[in-house]
């Protein structure tokens, strides 16, 4: 019944344990263990929470039908769990260790939640990382694709077009690529010429025809008519980001200082790692 | 219907504005300033001013609706340490270490994502601390608080107090007050929150509801919100656990109960039909009861897309359900669902999309609506926390599937010795959305309008417009949205009614390869429609591809050949093109019969991940039937036509 219930249940896939299970449940027996005969008791309380996590689902309170049958399973549930503890089956499990430990690990954490960061702090922290919150610079432009074989002449006769004021989309090329792009982040530039692109175009002139300039798909004359440099937002702009990457932080570190703390509480003795792989 | 009409006005509006432009052209010149021959120039140009009119995106935003992080408990118990934080941050191009300690970053960053852990394992931890500045007029309480604001050994020391006192039972009663709980959605959601950057980055709230009904029957459905923490936090996310269900119509009903209730909108995403044992497109409900009026209804209206193409094989066609598709075997996954336990006869006829596409034709012929009226998207269904698609970055889809030699021989899957070997993941999928912008609500209208297309991982930009009257000279301009959007509809839009004179649908398709990936072969489009007799019929015509092919008599353009040399993982882009685009006509189109047409853009062939492993890994031992080069794609959402229209 035990194999059964796990590999239907939700969690069927996790094939790291399925085999742990059987094997382990095989070298008992078919029959089902002896009862414990305890009393299993839920609390009008108890019951009173398995009625609000349906109403959290359903934004109703459950009929009494529905929580007499949420009830039920939960009793159902109950003694599974307890016979299997009997067994020792929540012993060496890969899903229950992980998932206890992650839980311990977000209590721990859990303290970050109630700190509340002063305007220096996170005026600190963002000096610290400002790589993570710097806005890429960003660029419009204006582009026109060479043909493959363009020498200097044909480059020279398409700028000189342009400076006399043809648009762009009459020169050159046909291609899918915009001929104009309205001010774009470097990265969203680079995804559509590819990387390096948006480098390139640090160092021409603004509003300008120059080139070529150098893209996945080939040689191109550009215009920026617009630029912004890369720049650091004000605190106040991006508080809440800021805010929450703190948080994290803050939580990361009492995660591993606690995880440091509890190790520190127990004598710990591991063999040799030489010494296992040598038997 | 809504889309029509949403396209309509922009077509209306387009054409006001160039009938605008005009006027003032005449105008000026009988003023004597402009010749008819600079008229002519400026006819099939957007205006001089390349902003002026454009409320159309020119590129599309790349993302993922599907990945797992150490939040999901298979994805934990497989070794799984990423958390959704940590996914978040590498989705947009930060650097990070991998469950198996390796350090992996994106070629190119994302433009969103959601983070999709099971909803089943989201559970609510009770007891336990969270932040409420309210405590603070506890002294106590509040001078843990100065403790923990001074950082270091001061703050675990208080940490260390707390969970001590907490373990005892002896905590400050304001703890344990049962509004100080912790609830692993509203964890998740403000960490999603935090990483939300408007114009920049769009980070979604979503969820999977994981049914496997029977066993394994994968029936999975990424929810996905538009909407922000403050609504999605009030009602608890749909499991599959006690008087939740697994079967999807009580999850559609939780769905409508949510927009209900909060004002807030949701959409589901299904996923993996093809380890779904014919239970995904079935014409019943799992458990048994025919479908009706009310069904088809519900799940065209919450169901609007479907992933085909993710780690665990491709869900658009089974080549024995298209004998002549060349292009259909493709990372196929047939041998049995997510438990492994055997297909049988007439499982696979309901498990791919196009097939679904077509039955869902004969569904409407019969209920007066389409069930199956899907866009087509992709994404990986990692559960390393690592969204991974890159054939050369591969970071697999358990950590035991990380880069190493042992994933030559390993297994993915193993219910009692029926395995699935590691080498058949894919690296795949990806989803490319044409949104106005880059925030939520603008991502989640283009999901909703249908207005996608999924790859295999390629970056691949698509373009695909439905109308009656594209013509060659459409492909010249160089502002194909404009006369995409002037003259007719987008991928996952329905064609208008056809204007008297016309005889068939005119497309307009295009495609520009990635700048990473290979040279384009070819666009196909897929058409799928209903003949005379009510038997649904499948055509795929080659309507552009590189080079001087010539068709041969069954109108197939010859494979391109390959440039990949396998030992050294490369290829050379020698062959392909870079761009492609054309106007494409229907042939055999017949108004009497409703039909379906979407492109598929096809690269030419590149190495395969598992190329990539055997050229790194020196103890890499892949067996002589691993594929070592791959053909990547785009499926986009298809258009419609409708013979009762």
């Amino acid at each position: 019944m035990i194999i059964r219930r796990v590999v239907r249940s939700p969690l069927a896939h996790f094939f790291v344990l399925g085999g742990l299970i059987f094997v382990l449940f095989a070298a008992i027996s078919d029959e089902p263990p002896p009862s414990l005969q305890e009393d299993i008791v839920l609390t009008p309380g108890e019951a009173q929470r398995l009625a609000d996590q349906f109403a959290d689902t359903w934004r109703r309170t459950p009929t009494a039908e529905e929580l007499e049958s949420l009830m039920q399973s939960w009793a159902q549930e109950e003694v599974f769990a307890r016979e299997a503890i009997a067994l020792g089956l929540d012993r060496g499990d890969a899903i229950i260790q992980s998932r206890l430990s992650q839980k311990m690990q977000f209590v721990a954490e859990s303290a970050a939640g109630s700190i509340e960061p002063t305007d220096e702090a996170l005026a600190a922290y963002l000096k610290n990382n400002r790589d993570r919150f710097a806005r890429s610079p960003a660029f419009a432009i204006e582009q026109v694709l060479l043909p493959a074989n363009a020498n200097r002449e044909v480059i020279d006769g398409f700028l000189a077009e342009l400076e006399n004021g043809s648009v762009a989309s009459a020169v050159g090329e046909a291609t899918l690529l915009p001929t104009a792009l309205p001010k774009t982040p470097a990265p969203a530039i680079d995804a559509i010429f590819g990387r390096g692109f948006h480098d390139a175009l640090e160092p021409l002139t603004l509003g300008q025809w120059s080139g070529p300039v150098a893209s996945s798909r080939g040689r191109h004359l550009v215009r920026v008519t617009d630029r912004e440099d890369a720049q650091l937002p004000p605190l106040a702009d991006i508080r809440d980001r800021v805010e929450a990457k703190w948080r994290a932080s803050r939580a990361r570190e009492m995660r591993e200082s606690y995880g440091k703390a509890l190790l520190d509480r127990y004598d710990i003795t591991l063999p040799s790692a030489a010494d296992v792989l040598s038997q | 219907m809504k889309n029509l009409i949403a396209n309509s006005m922009l077509a209306v509006s387009l054409a006001l504005w160039s009938l605008g432009s005009a006027a003032q052209t005449k105008e000026k010149s009988e003023g004597g300033n402009l010749k008819p021959s600079d008229k002519e120039r400026f006819f099939n140009q957007s205006g001089y001013s390349p902003y002026a009119g454009r409320n159309y995106s020119t590129r599309p935003l790349w993302g993922e609706q599907h990945l797992h992080t150490s939040w999901s408990g298979d994805a934990i118990a497989a070794g799984t340490s990423v958390g959704p934080d940590e996914a978040l941050s590498y989705a947009q191009g930060a650097e990070i270490t991998s469950s198996s300690g390796q350090q992996v970053k994106l070629s190119r960053p994302y433009d969103w994502m959601v983070v999709t852990d099971h909803s089943d394992a989201l559970g609510v931890m009770t007891g336990v601390l969270a932040g409420n500045p309210e405590l603070m007029e506890d002294p106590v309480l509040k001078k843990w608080h100065e403790a923990m604001n001074a950082g270091g050994e001061k703050a675990s020391a208080v940490v260390m107090e707390i969970i001590t006192l907490q373990g005892q039972g002896k905590l400050p009663s304001a703890m344990s007050d049962k509004e100080v709980q912790l609830d692993m959605w509203q964890k998740m959601t403000e960490i999603v929150e935090s990483h939300n950057d408007p114009g920049h980055f769009s980070a979604m709230i979503g969820y999977e509801w994981t049914s496997n009904y029977g066993g394994g029957n994968n029936l999975h459905r990424n929810v996905i919100y538009r909407d922000g923490k403050a609504l999605a936090d009030q009602v608890r996310p749909y499991t599959t656990f006690e008087f939740d269900s697994d079967i999807p119509n009580h999850l559609w009903d939780w769905m409508a109960m949510y927009e209900e209730e909060t004002g807030g909108k949701v959409l589901a995403i299904p996923h993996n039909g093809n380890l779904s044992n014919g239970l995904m497109f079935a014409t019943e409900t799992p458990d048994g009861e025919p479908i009706d009026e009310e069904w088809v209804k519900q799940r065209q209206r919450w169901e609007p897309l479907y992933e085909v193409s993710q780690s665990k094989g491709t869900s658009e066609q089974h080549p024995s359900l298209a004998p002549t598709d060349e292009f259909a075997d493709f990372e196929i996954w047939d041998k049995g669902n997510l438990n492994v336990v055997p297909k049988e006869p007439g499982m696979i006829e309901y498990e791919y999309a196009r097939e679904a596409l077509k039955r869902g034709l004969a569904l409407e012929d019969e209920f007066g609506t389409n069930p199956f009226k899907f866009g087509l998207v992709g994404s990986t269904d990692n559960h390393t926390g690592i969204s991974s698609a890159e054939e050369n970055n591969y970071f697999g889809k358990f950590p035991s599937s990380e880069p190493g030699p042992e994933r030559s021989t390993g297994n993915a899957f193993d219910f009692e010795g029926r395995t699935v070997k590691d080498w058949k993941l894919g690296a795949s999928g990806l989803t490319a959305v044409w949104a106005q912008e880059n925030t939520r609500e603008s991502i989640w209208d283009a999901m909703k309008r249908k207005e996608v297309y999924g790859t295999t991982g390629t970056r691949m930009m698509v373009r695909f417009f439905g109308g009656w009257d594209f013509e060659e000279s459409d492909t010249v301009g160089r502002n194909l949205g404009a006369v995409g959007y002037g003259k007719g509809v987008p991928m996952g839009a329905d064609l208008p009614a056809a204007p008297e004179a016309s005889s068939a649908p005119s497309f307009l398709v295009a495609a520009m390869k990635d700048p990473d990936s290979g040279n384009l072969d070819r666009i196909q489009i897929v058409k799928g429609w209903l003949d005379e007799n009510g038997n649904t019929r499948e055509q795929i015509y080659d309507v552009v591809w590189a080079g001087d092919r010539e068709p041969g008599e069954d109108g197939k353009v010859p494979m391109i050949g390959s440039t990949v040399d396998v030992e050294k993982a490369s290829w050379t882009n020698s062959i392909g093109a870079s761009e492609l685009i054309t106007v494409w006509s229907d042939p055999d189109f017949d108004a009497s019969q409703s039909a379906f047409y979407y492109a598929r853009v096809v690269e030419i062939p590149t190495p395969r991940w598992t190329a990539y492993d055997a050229a790194y890994f020196e103890d890499a031992n892949f067996s002589d039937d691993v594929p070592m080069t791959v053909t990547e794609r785009a499926y986009t959402s298809p258009i419609w036509y409708s013979a009762s229209n």
